[in-house]
């Protein structure tokens, strides 16, 4: 399920998503982060397949934000997101594991995978990094209001 | 262009520089790392070249701006259909027991309602658009490297490097924010530390914040303009330099008196006058420290025995004497105002009435705060002998002119106050003094300005000797004690004050057509100490009603904040220099002497 009202918007920062598929394909992970970042945000059906290349990058904070972008652009593909980030978040850089917290919390869940999610950022909670801890802590308290939102508080 | 009105901006600051923040979100003003540094961002003169760091919702609506209360920390609201989204702005200070030691500003932005779509858009323009400088993308932000100076944006998401500065956009789901921090990199060529944001921006605006409430909380005014001013009292203190206690005239340079007008100055110095007149306002309103600091500093430049005059007008936050005036060309000025000066030649000036504000400053000081030193006592000593001898002299006085020198009554009437001070001082004290050639002297300079300072055909004093001239620094002389407030010279000045300088409740400085020239062309605004002036001396002058409803009438001039530049055009717009120190001291002392004659507990 492509999220058309941002792809009709006309592209990332002004330009077409042909313009941002280029980072993607960059020797530097973090041009590489900006383009699928920027695919994200465009969210056309033309971008997932790029978007899911990006899951497996080398670098992991490029993976993460590929996940976040994925669920994004893509609501059918939230599950895998949500596992790709889960993945992500045993990685031995503190500001990764935040960003898999932070991004664990912007998911819409329109298509199920909170369950998992949650148990992530249960983890999360116990982190030695209190930033990572923080992020843990917003997110799960931005699933539970969503949830309480749309009645699926059980 | 696309240059926003003067009174559209709210003022970060953290006692060692400002930055000045839109209604639409962007910093258009900062130096790095001190009031008087080259630029960072700068677009407030030059909307294309000079540089900003925008952050705002890409949603068309309203914008509004408050400071979270009693404190320096700016909110500025968007307010549309779709939702609303906000923008916290503020500038940590007191530092010393957080890891962040350099510089910094932080911006945290807000969906409050609404899932808001919001830009950024980082453009630094170092050293007011003449360096040149690097921008490297690193995992937790953007680092940019130029000259002397770096600085490193932290951002939760990515950057993209676009020309000479970095964009990004992002939505943010309502209840969520994201902090970012803009820090200068202390060290030339180390590694630039991105810290983690949220956690360090939460921190800092919590310190910040109890640091602004706890020192807000001295203040004894408890009057009827009780918001208006603690908003200046504290606009004040971001004026000063923390480290030396040395207070600038303004944060800015070159916003112009007039617009497409050549007045236009570097204000971010220290000017003794305007030092002195601001301790006066913390006096008043039961702050010591900053007092304590400032004389500290002052001593400093008094033992520094140089040649020419005993204390120069005006130095840089550190006391460096040095501030020779250039002008860039290469930028536009404020909506084309021509030349952007940096420096200021007004430096080598003579105005000899820094000595009567001083030691007025000075006495109160002695009296209320704290006894002052003995060698601090001999320096003074020092310069009340030169004032003695040398008030006859013609200066280019109070207004800075950069025509011919005149002998200007508020100066001679400022070299009476030095001289009246000192004798104060001596005999409370015992400090040793000649006092018979000093109160020879005062008195000398009494009988001068009411032989020739006043014009008795026109029933007022005049701008300088022997002129025909009004002049509204001449309000100060029952503040002063010079005169008594009643005085029907002093009335009358007052009259001719309001019939020939006044226009509304609007106060020019002088008669432009019949006073001294200051050497440039055009015209100037209203000066809004000179309205504060007239309504104190209207209160002291027993006119009271009137002297109110004029304050009133002047604080709607104020922009939403409560904040003043140095002028008010005749329609009401903000010009000069902002926020000015002199501008938000005169209000507080306005607003003391005007609930006293009105009389406490009456509303």
């Amino acid at each position: 399920m492509i999220q058309e009202d941002r792809s009709a918007a006309g592209g990332y920062l002004d330009r077409p998503a042909e313009y941002w598929m280029s980072f993607v394909r960059s020797d530097d992970p973090t041009e590489r982060r900006l383009g699928v970042y920027a695919l994200g945000e465009i969210g056309s059906v033309e971008v997932v397949p790029a978007l899911e290349a990006a899951l497996h990058d080398s670098f992991s904070f490029v993976r993460v934000w590929a996940a976040a972008a994925l669920a994004r652009a893509a609501c059918d593909k939230q599950k895998d997101a949500v596992l790709a980030l889960s993945a992500e978040s045993a990685d031995s850089a503190g500001f990764v594991r935040s960003l898999v917290a932070w991004s664990l919390g912007r998911l819409s869940y329109q298509q199920g995978g909170e369950a998992a999610a949650v148990q992530t950022l249960r983890v999360l909670l116990e982190d030695p990094d209190a930033s990572v801890r923080a992020e843990a802590d917003l997110a799960l308290h931005q699933i539970l209001r969503r949830a309480r939102r749309m009645g699926l508080d059980d | 262009m696309s240059y926003k009105p003067i009174e559209n901006y709210g003022v970060i600051g953290d006692m060692h520089t400002a930055a000045l923040v839109g209604m639409d979100g962007s910093i258009d003003w900062c130096c790095l790392p001190r009031f008087d540094s080259p630029s960072v961002f700068a677009r407030l003169i030059d909307d294309e070249r000079g540089g900003y760091f925008k952050i705002s919702p890409v949603l068309s609506g309203r914008c509004q701006q408050m400071y979270m209360p009693d404190t320096a920390v700016l909110i500025t609201r968007f307010l549309s259909a779709e939702g609303v989204g906000e923008l916290v702005d503020f500038m940590p200070v007191k530092q010393s027991a957080s890891r962040v030691t350099s510089h910094q500003i932080v911006r945290v932005a807000k969906a409050v309602r609404g899932n808001i779509p919001f830009r950024l858009d980082c453009f630094p323009a170092l050293d007011f658009a003449r360096q040149d400088h690097e921008i490297s993308q690193e995992g937790r932000g953007a680092v940019f490297r130029g000259g002397e100076i770096s600085v490193a944006l932290t951002s939760r998401f990515p950057l993209a490097t676009v020309g000479s500065g970095v964009s990004a956009e992002f939505t943010l789901h309502e209840g969520e924010e994201v902090t970012f921090l803009l820090r200068q990199v202390e060290s030339l060529g180390g590694e630039a530390d991105l810290l983690e944001a949220r956690l360090t921006g939460q921190d800092l605006l919590h310190r910040t914040i109890d640091y602004w409430k706890s020192w807000l909380g001295q203040c004894t005014y408890t009057g009827r303009w009780r918001e208006m001013v603690r908003r200046s009292v504290l606009t004040l203190k971001l004026l000063t330099h923390d480290p030396t206690g040395a207070i600038v005239a303004a944060p800015t340079t070159s916003i112009p008196e007039e617009i497409g007008g050549e007045r236009n100055w570097d204000y971010r110095f220290t000017w003794i006058r305007d030092a002195a007149l601001t301790l006066l306002a913390f006096m008043k309103l039961g702050f010591t420290e900053e007092t304590i600091r400032f004389m500290e500093w002052l001593e400093d430049r008094a033992k520094e025995t140089g040649e020419g005059y005993p204390l120069k007008l005006m130095y840089r936050i550190d006391g460096n004497a040095q501030l020779d005036e250039m002008t860039l060309d290469h930028l536009q000025g404020y909506r084309e105002s021509r030349p952007v000066r940096i420096g200021n030649d007004a430096s080598n000036q003579l105005q000899l009435d820094i000595y009567g504000e001083l030691l007025t400053a000075i006495e109160l000081f002695d009296a209320r705060v704290c006894h002052i030193s003995y060698d601090l006592w001999c320096h003074l000593q020092r310069m009340v002998y030169w004032v003695a001898d040398n008030w006859h002299r013609p200066d280019e006085g109070i207004w800075e002119i950069r025509g011919e020198k005149q002998h200007f009554v508020y100066s001679k009437l400022q070299c009476w106050a030095a001289l009246d001070r000192a004798l104060r001082i001596s005999s409370r004290r015992g400090f040793p003094l000649d006092s018979d050639r000093v109160r020879s002297q005062r008195d000398e300079i009494f009988q001068t300005i009411m032989q020739e300072g006043y014009d008795s055909q026109r029933k007022t004093f005049v701008q300088y000797l022997g002129s025909d001239a009004v002049d509204a620094s001449i309000l100060a002389m029952p503040m002063i004690g010079f005169i008594s407030p009643k005085d029907p010279r002093m009335l009358g000045t007052l009259q001719s004050i309001m019939e020939d300088l006044s226009s509304d409740s609007l106060v020019y400085r002088y008669e432009a057509d019949k006073a001294a020239g200051d050497g440039l062309r055009g015209g100037e605004g209203t000066f809004n100490i000179c309205t504060f002036w007239l309504v104190e001396a209207m209160a002291l002058a027993g006119q009271v009603e009137p002297a109110r409803f004029l304050f009133e009438k002047m604080l709607t001039h104020a922009n939403h904040l409560g904040l003043f530049a140095e002028e008010t055009s005749a329609y009401g717009e903000s010009i000069g220099n902002y926020p000015q120190a002199l501008t938000h001291l005169s209000l507080i002392s306005a607003a003391c002497t005007l609930d006293e004659a009105l009389g406490r507990g009456t509303v």
